[in-house]
């Protein structure tokens, strides 16, 4: 087995709250996961499951004085990173390590040409390359990523730009410096599905030149089936199951998972009613005891275990699932079907 | 066929847009002559991408933008001037984001209340039945919006919505800023209530999937035109518009999630204040030919009469190898 490229272990995240005399709030409470070379893993997850927080504890962006990483490790390659200090991890985001942002808008600077900000990102990165070189390199980069008469368009501002343009120059950024990982938080969300199937296909190319690993964070169910290799499904700042792409879809054995993915109107083939999961997902302030998921399963209602005890990922190797009856969730998905 | 509920003709609505010089202004075609019928207790699904004019159309509809030409008939009687008062009763709204449409100093009751206390028709009685209705309890009713999550929310804007016995609701993305479980359990409302009080329903999205769920008509538009409707079978299934094609086929759906022959239309939404000659979706259409930049197409029924594409080349997606240069295309 190649060695991962990026792996986290046991990731524990606290925020402090306006009340001083409150605990921390555990945010992200026992997080750990591997990416190995090449792959793509797809991180999905409703609101304030803790999909970005996650993230932003990886690249060593967590909101300083509010939040921390309170245990665990992070390892890029054979490097210990979330006890680096900032100049470390300056060297390494951008350049190995890059991250695509939702909104591209705001994440470029309004104020400044578009081929400025690409240069920038090589220039720390590659700063024995001249300007004539950095220019070359820039436009090179504008072509790859499909922004037609790169020349002009490097001197443009970004409102000069359309949604999807705009998402190209972050793309053009991100791998300015041939990046081992990249991270896409919500790359698509804000922009249309015609667009989205342009940007796909891009990254797609992207990391096919490059061989880069890709963690895609999303809420869509459907691109996570279509980009991804492995899927990591997170509830309540957990992990709820961790697997397979093909496994996770066609034999979910959480049942969160299973509840997700019955309540997707899927495209091919209609159902009278949708399957819906009741309640709400649990706010960080008031996270139920032992699995996250129990007031909302139905599985869980004649078991008082659920409540109690906090089930730990377990099962195959590649596929696991953090729930004490995984076992049971098959026949209870084909129980559920026939009501 | 039934008479129907809302028939709109020829509807269009133009925005004046400054130059960015600041000097003259232009005029953009927000909705471009667009014409279509909804039958009683019907749902048609009105779907586009951004910037397609669809949330203008609905807002235009219940008058929160005035038409610039075409007429508005519901239940036979044209709604403007005297009648527009009376017709916004039998015609509501309910919007994308329940943060932003709820006044967050009121509470839930004064909410739900609102309308009726608008019309003299208030009851106490009556808020409390539209709460249970949408799945709220009396106890929800002296609380306010910041205290419920977006799904909740959601639930407080469709009982404000049904407060004054509706016939049409306009659901302008109603459910796409909900989490999947939660939207889930919103569409099913939906259907209940549809069901319970014989409502008809233009529901306006970008989520081709919840589209293909909920609605029993579809009409699908690009750049302030109607380019595709008909039954939702005919246009899921049988789709003959390019445009509707490459939509649906860029849809991410995990139970296709094998399949190789996605659709990726080339280029971006063309500047509305400039829209192509012709055909409007021209410059990204595989099929297009010369007649297409000359010849503006228009809704020609296709198999059944009640399938209706605004194409000069219609049809089933071919198995092209080299599709057609299109002509004229603006660099």
């Amino acid at each position: 087995m190649t060695a991962p490229v990026l792996s986290v272990r046991d990731l524990v995240v606290e925020f402090d709250t306006p009340h001083a005399d409150r605990a921390p709030l555990r945010v992200i409470d026992g997080v750990s996961f591997d990416v190995v070379a090449g792959e793509v893993l797809g991180i999905v997850g409703e609101s304030g499951s803790g999909k970005s927080v996650t993230m932003l504890a990886v690249m060593g962006l967590l909101p300083g004085g509010q939040a921390r990483i309170a245990s665990g490790e992070v390892w890029f390659n054979d490097t210990r990173i979330d006890t680096l200090p900032f100049a470390g991890l300056s060297a390494l985001r951008g350049g190995a390590i890059s991250m695509i942002f939702q909104d591209p808008m705001t994440s470029l600077n309004p104020v400044s040409r578009v081929g400025r900000q690409i240069a920038e990102a090589i220039r720390l990165h590659q700063p024995d390359l001249n300007r004539a070189g950095i220019k070359d390199r820039v436009m090179e980069l504008l072509d790859l990523v499909g922004v037609p008469d790169a020349a002009t368009r490097m001197r443009q501002f970004p409102h000069e730009f359309s949604g999807g343009m705009r998402q190209r120059v972050m793309i053009a950024m991100a791998i300015a410096n041939e990046p081992k990982l990249l991270i896409a938080d919500e790359p698509t969300t804000a922009l249309d599905v015609t667009i989205q199937a342009q940007v796909m296909d891009l990254l797609a190319e992207v990391r096919e030149r490059t061989s880069a690993s890709m963690i895609l964070i999303t809420h869509d169910l459907g691109l996570v089936a279509e980009v991804a290799d492995r899927v990591a499904v997170m509830y309540s700042g957990r992990i709820a199951e961790m697997g397979p792409v093909d496994a996770l879809f066609d034999a979910p054995a959480h049942p969160y998972t299973a509840g997700l993915m019955r309540s997707l109107p899927i495209l091919a083939g209609g159902r009278a009613r949708l399957w819906s999961i009741p309640g709400q997902p649990p706010d960080v302030f008031s996270r139920p005891s032992g699995c996250a998921f129990h007031p909302r399963c139905s599985l869980a209602q004649e078991h008082p275990v659920c409540a109690a005890d906090l089930p730990q990922l377990s099962g195959p190797k590649t596929h696991r699932a953090a729930c004490h009856f995984a076992a049971d969730v098959p026949a209870w998905i084909a129980a559920e079907d026939t009501v | 066929m039934t008479a129907p509920l809302l028939r709109i003709d020829r509807l269009s609505k133009q925005f004046a847009v400054r130059n960015s010089s600041g000097w003259g202004r232009r005029t953009l075609h927000a909705v471009d002559d667009v014409s279509f019928a909804i039958a009683p207790h019907e749902t048609l699904g009105l779907v586009g991408e951004s910037g397609c004019g669809k949330s203008t159309l609905g807002r235009m509809l219940v008058g929160l933008v005035d038409r610039t030409a075409g007429e508005i008939t519901l239940n036979g009687a044209p709604v403007k001037g005297r009648g527009l008062r009376k017709n916004r009763r039998l015609m509501q709204m309910v919007f994308q984001d329940p943060y932003a449409s709820l006044n967050p100093q009121m509470t839930v009751h004064d909410i739900v209340a609102e309308p009726l206390r608008i019309n003299n028709l208030y009851d106490a009685a009556r808020v409390r039945d539209l709460l249970h209705r949408v799945g709220l309890s009396d106890e929800a009713a002296l609380r306010k919006p910041a205290q419920f999550s977006g799904g909740q929310r959601q639930r407080i804007a469709i009982a404000r919505a049904l407060a004054l016995d509706p016939r049409l609701l306009v659901l302008d993305e109603a459910v796409s800023a909900l989490d999947v479980s939660i939207q889930a359990q919103i569409v099913n409302l939906l259907q209940d209530l549809q069901r319970d009080a014989g409502l008809t329903y233009l529901f306006i999205s970008h989520d081709l999937s919840v589209v293909r769920h909920i609605a029993t008509r579809v009409a699908v538009m690009y750049l302030g035109r109607i380019v595709e409707i008909g039954s939702r079978a005919a246009v899921f299934d049988t789709p003959a518009h390019p445009y509707t094609q490459a939509l649906l086929s860029a849809v991410p759906d995990p139970a296709r999630r094998h399949r190789k022959d996605r659709i990726v239309l080339r280029g971006d939404l063309p500047n509305p204040l400039d829209p192509p000659s012709g055909c409007v979706f021209r410059t990204r259409c595989p099929r297009a030919q010369s007649l297409c930049a000359t010849k503006t197409p228009v809704l020609t029924p296709q198999a059944c009469f009640d399938h209706q594409t605004a194409c000069h080349f219609p049809g089933p997606i071919r198995a092209t190898s080299t599709p057609p240069k299109p002509e004229g295309e603006k660099t």
